[in-house]
């Protein structure tokens, strides 16, 4: 009895090891590129220069910390899980603020692009709005909408707004209009030309404007912590200052610079898997 | 009793530009055209003498400035799915595949998905693509690209396919394999096909008619009825003397500054 559940679990064992020697056959050669090496010697050796700087300049550890330093607080924070607090609150918030942003931008780009009026009427408030940074309205937003997640979900919709608005605009006026007739020779309605052209014609801009408003989104979301929270990793930042752990601090920005780059990778991805033509079109 | 009514008819049409500098063009003055069903009329003309205006009054892209355009016997409004179009320019949706692209005027009509499959074979197959169905466009030559478009228009069954200029930017071998092609798909279809083209030879080889524009204001200076058997030889004598004559009148009734700025 014991002896065949030994086998059995033997037998797991290998088909395990199999199926992981067959995952790395395929994988390996594509994580082990060329770009992929060069690029983490190039954090490898950023970081061992912030190392260097720091045993050479005599640097206050309490102001700058070493990165063995900011590695070990990082690796508290994620034993007590108080890491993935923050990071779950953050992304929460900023995913949704890119969504409803961007859904916001987005039919008002159609809209402002497509019906002359609107265009014309909103054209000037676009480009004011434009040149205010959008961290501008935090102190404002935290009058109107208090220090809850209202203010914090209005910040981040409206930095990822504008960019979304104004790439939306840009790809509906500049449809060829050939794409228009050739839709409407073959019996488009009005409603359909929305849809089947207008929308997938603009694609490529809108997606532009939203990959903008993704890093967007981690800047008013930085700066909406900051000003008051209880979660989140602008809220660690800003906790950890007032307590003066320059360690925690940095995990906290190495967090969002990491959270922005992972966010603007799986966007590519999902976008160049949806729309396997985007960066191929005339 | 067909044969009544011409399938196209235009009724003293013209048609006036005004340029952002406040001068008139006169592009037509009270033009007159028909076409019947069935042709294939080849329209010649150097750029710029308003041959694509015409076509695009015919697809309903443009109104004329008087006149009307009959389709049918009812005045043309706007475009629609019975006036097929092929564009020279690249015209096909980027965003769709080879098969998408084709069934667009299908979709439009709500025809069911099974439907479309079969027909969306059958006008591939016609243009030569069975095997394209899931590629880009992107992933296409120009002469593939051209197929679908004429595949695109074909599937609505239109009752004429305006091509403008559609082999033009195509190199010259391709070009003729596209001509020979697009004969054999009119043999089949038994459509009426209107046909841009500023190339003679290729008038006299597709057409059952070849009628020279003149240099604006525009009228058909000239008209050839071709009675020549297809597929045609480019070669013959009878050949050489439709496209000698389609020449002279082309040269005879281009105004010489047309001719410089070109």
């Amino acid at each position: 009895m014991v002896e065949s559940s030994n086998a059995e679990l033997s037998q797991h064992r290998q088909s395990q090891v199999a199926v992981w020697k067959t995952f790395a056959r395929r994988m390996v050669p594509h994580i082990v590129t060329r770009s992929t090496v060069l690029g983490l010697t190039g954090v490898a050796g950023a970081v061992l220069l912030w190392q260097l700087v720091l045993s050479v300049a005599l640097v206050d550890p309490r102001l700058m910390p070493a990165p063995l330093a900011v590695f070990q607080a990082a690796v508290e924070m994620a034993a007590s899980g108080e890491l993935f607090q923050h990071i779950a609150a953050s992304v929460a918030r900023a995913l949704s603020g890119l969504v409803i942003g961007s859904a916001i931008g987005i039919a008002f780009g159609i809209f402002t692009g497509r019906v002359a009026v609107f265009g014309f009427l909103m054209e000037p408030i676009a480009q004011l709005f434009r040149s205010i940074p959008a961290i501008a309205f935090v102190p404002l937003a935290i009058i109107w909408f208090g220090l809850g997640e209202q203010s914090k979900l209005f910040l981040i919709t409206f930095g990822v707004f504008f960019p979304v608005w104004i790439n939306t605009l840009m790809g509906v006026k500049s449809i060829r209009p050939v794409y228009i007739r050739a839709a409407r020779s073959l019996g488009v309605s009005r409603r359909q030309l929305l849809r089947l052209v207008i929308l997938p014609a603009a694609l490529p801009y809108i997606i532009t404007g939203v990959r903008i408003s993704v890093s967007i989104a981690y800047i008013m979301l930085a700066a909406a912590e900051m000003a008051g929270a209880r979660t989140g990793l602008g809220q660690l930042i800003q906790e950890s200052y007032l307590v003066f752990r320059t360690d925690r601090m940095l995990v906290g920005i190495i967090m969002l610079g990491i959270l922005g780059l992972i966010s603007d990778r799986l966007f590519m991805m999902g976008v160049r898997r949806l729309f396997p033509w985007y960066g191929a079109e005339r | 009793m067909m044969g009544a009514e011409p399938l196209i008819d235009f009724r003293a049409v013209s048609m006036e530009y005004q340029s952002t500098g406040g001068e008139r063009t006169t592009v037509f003055r009270s033009l007159g055209l028909t076409i019947n069903a069935g042709e294939f009329a080849c329209v010649i003309g150097p750029s710029g003498c308003g041959k694509t205006t015409l076509l695009n009054m015919i697809a309903g892209f443009v109104a004329p400035t008087s006149g009307e355009v009959l389709f049918k016997g009812q005045p043309i409004r706007e475009p629609g799915a019975e006036r097929g179009c092929v564009f020279q320019e690249y015209s096909l949706f980027p965003w769709l595949t080879v098969e998408e692209n084709v069934e667009f005027g299908l979709r439009c009509q709500g025809v069911p998905a099974g439907e479309r499959r079969d027909l969306v074979e059958r006008h591939l197959s016609l243009v030569g693509l069975a095997n394209t169905r899931k590629k880009y466009p992107f992933e296409l030559s120009g002469g593939m690209q051209q197929r679908v478009g004429i595949a695109r228009a074909l599937i609505n069954n239109p009752a004429v396919l305006l091509m403008d200029e559609p082999f033009a930017a195509l190199d010259a071998i391709t070009r003729n394999t596209m001509q020979s092609e697009l004969l054999s798909i009119w043999k089949a279809t038994g459509t009426t096909v209107f046909y841009i083209t500023h190339n003679i030879e290729e008038a006299v080889f597709l057409g059952t008619r070849a009628m020279v524009m003149s240099s604006p204001p525009a009228m058909i200076a000239h008209a050839v009825q071709i009675e020549l058997p297809h597929p045609r030889e480019r070669t013959t004598a009878d050949f050489n003397a439709i496209y000698r004559e389609l020449e002279t009148a082309l040269y005879s009734h281009i105004d010489p500054k047309l001719l410089r700025k070109s």
